[in-house]
């Protein structure tokens, strides 16, 4: 009887797990990793095939990390709003998306730096677009707070329809509005009290008509969307916004609009400490996890002491092999890219496009052919004019906690077309065989991006 | 007195020892699953030598130690695995109770007997390792009827051939010294 309990608890604990019964049990298990060094000989089998990948890694290394500050650089020019649209004074200040927590999908988390002092309220916008309000800062961690965006349901902006060569139509634009007949996926912003206006196409741009304050205001002439209408069941019009930037997850990095500070700078800077050294934490490979079904991972021996977070990325020179599940005191373990249900944010290099284009979240779905990693790519805004394919090199976006952006994924053929896709990624590099690796523990070993 | 004591002293010692090479033979067979495993889409063809081991010794090992034996197949398998320790605990502990309820009525370490168990042992497994990943994670294709049957043929003809050859593996005698079939 108490043998069909603990197996009834430990399989209820494996299909719903609770992360301190989790942690524990890992502790529990904290001695494989003699276990692991045991069968160190099988893995002796391959140390050839290792030094040559360490070797072909860190003969490339300076070109991969070089092309993705370029792509960073090139990032933080793309979300810079164009100087027509910033009133006189304001400060630009540019911040990353540090993490999306789950369940509360309407909002960022986002890091600036330091030593920057700002206040809630104050628009956050990315180029030309708006993305909504900052909600909180953080009054324990300097440089640190909280975005609501548009798509809040409680959000609410005054807008304008802009329509060349006629009057101008003012509504509000908030929350989400879905449809049964959407494609999964789709996103549209909700349309409050539309005015009496027949224009049925045109861009919607921030407008606070409702006097939504100083603050509010300074995001006025920034782009909402475009207006869309439709015809749904029963013959009723439904008018909605659709946002021109994947708001659902291609939100890597924003800039917040701040009140000038005396005898300040008009633009405050913030770097992505990806290839910092001491972000990093060596670490060797216990074993390969490669197991039935496809699931793919890695045991790292991990420098006792050293506390590593799960999520953290790990990586091989400058190329994403995963993320650590969960990590013990001595051992980590890490689903590498090829396990199923792995979801990265990603950032592309695309032939014929000026700037990266943040393609949103990928959620792995294992190995395909020649090695290649096969992934489900939900794209919400398309890439371009929305025709064709592109070939394109694929690096980490950001909103994943423990995941620097700008390490490389792979190069990879995307379709432009909005809608669910599968691709397959060539992986920049043979991993299979590697024995060591680094583990992400961000500014300061806290691993937090 | 004391020769019985240093008797019975010398028995537990060999019995530790001879776990400690049952966890060797385990971290081992798990190791070579796991290169084994690298082949991509035909390694549901490659039978598991972990799960034929753990059945070649659960139908032979005294009923009482079949919960450390588990125990020990976990541990050496948490090392090679990406899944939970606590899934792969539960699948062990499952794997005994199976063993242990067929031998009350059936003498499983005979050929035919434990290779069944070990195929379908084999076929449960992956079946078990799919729904750990689905419920975790909302992804990960559910196993087909073919994809099983593989597995399980392939792992059961290993412990069929091999079955008896891993009950003679060194420092396995000690353990599966059998004193009680039930």
């Amino acid at each position: 009887m108490s043998a069909l309990i603990a197996l009834g608890s430990l399989t209820a604990l494996s299909l719903r797990p609770i992360p301190l019964v989790e942690r524990g049990v890992e502790q529990l298990f904290a001695p494989a990793r003699l276990v692991a060094e045991v069968a160190a000989p099988i893995r002796w089998l391959s140390w050839d095939d290792a030094v040559e990948a360490a070797g072909t890694v860190e003969r490339g290394r300076r070109e991969v990390v070089s092309e993705a500050r370029e792509l960073l650089e090139d990032e933080r020019r793309s979300v810079r709003p164009p100087e027509h649209l910033i009133p006189a004074g304001l400060r630009m200040v540019h911040a990353e998306v540090v993490e999306r927590v789950r369940g509360e999908e309407d909002r960022l988390v986002i890091r600036w730096a330091e030593g920057t002092q700002l206040e809630a309220g104050i628009p956050v916008v990315v180029g030309e677009h708006y993305v909504g309000r900052l909600s909180r800062v953080d009054p324990d961690e300097p440089g640190r707070g909280q975005v609501e965006l548009v798509t809040g349901r409680d959000f609410r902006a005054g807008a304008q329809l802009y329509v060349p060569g006629s009057a101008r139509g003012e509504l509000i634009v908030g929350g989400l509005l879905r449809h049964r007949g959407d494609v999964d996926g789709g996103l549209f912003l909700a349309i409050h009290s539309p005015g009496a206006w027949k224009q049925r196409e045109g861009m919607v741009r921030v407008f606070e008509w409702l006097g939504e304050g100083r603050a509010g205001a300074w995001a006025d002439g920034f782009l909402l969307g475009e207006l869309v209408s439709e015809i749904i069941e029963g013959g009723d019009e439904l008018m909605r916004v659709r946002p021109l930037r994947d708001l659902a997850s291609g939100l890597y990095r924003v800039v917040l609009l701040a009140p000038p500070e005396e005898g300040g700078v008009s633009e405050v800077d913030l770097d992505a400490p990806t290839y910092d050294p001491s972000c990093w934490l060596g670490a060797s490979v216990l074993t390969r996890c490669t197991s039935a079904r496809g699931r793919d991972g890695l045991r790292l021996a991990l420098s006792s002491g050293v506390k590593v977070r799960e999520g953290s990325a790990v990586a091989f020179g400058p190329h994403l092999l995963g993320r650590v599940e969960t990590a013990g005191a001595v051992t980590a373990r890490v689903r590498t890219l090829s396990d199923p249900g792995l979801v990265l944010p990603l950032l592309a290099r695309v032939e014929g496009e000026e700037h990266p284009v943040a393609i949103g979240r990928v959620t792995t779905e294992g190995l395909g052919p020649d090695g290649a990693l096969k992934v489900r790519w939900e794209s919400m805004v398309g890439i371009g004019d929305g025709e064709g394919v592109a070939p394109a090199r694929l690096f980490t976006g950001g909103g994943v906690l423990g995941v620097p952006r700008g390490l490389l994924v792979g190069d990879a053929i995307l379709p432009r077309s909005v809608g669910v896709h599968e691709v397959l990624i060539q992986p920049g590099t043979d991993a299979s065989n590697c024995q060591w690796a680094d583990v992400w523990i961000g500014p300061g070993g806290g691993a937090g991006s | 007195m004391d020769r019985a004591w240093g008797r019975r002293w010398l028995l537990s010692l060999s019995h530790i020892g001879a776990w400690l090479v049952a966890l060797v033979w385990f971290a081992w067979a798990s190791a070579i699953d796991t290169q084994l495993m690298l082949g991509g889409e035909t390694s549901y063809w490659v039978p598991s030598l972990g799960v034929a081991l753990l059945v070649a010794w659960a139908v032979r090992m005294e009923v009482g130690t079949l919960w450390a034996l588990a125990c020990l197949a976990a541990l050496a398998k948490v090392s090679f695995s990406v899944e939970p320790p606590v899934a792969i605990l539960a699948g062990n502990l499952a794997v005994v109770m199976l063993v242990r309820f067929g031998r009350r009525s059936f003498d499983l370490s005979r050929p035919l007997a434990r290779s069944l168990v070990a195929g379908v042992v084999a076929g449960g497994w992956l079946f078990w390792t799919w729904l750990v990943l689905y419920a975790r994670h909302g992804e990960g294709a559910h196993p087909s009827w073919e994809v099983l049957m593989q597995a399980a043929t392939s792992t059961g003809l290993l412990t069929l051939f091999l079955g008896g050859v891993f009950a003679k593996l060194p420092g396995a005698r000690v353990l599966l010294a059998r004193r009680s079939l039930r």
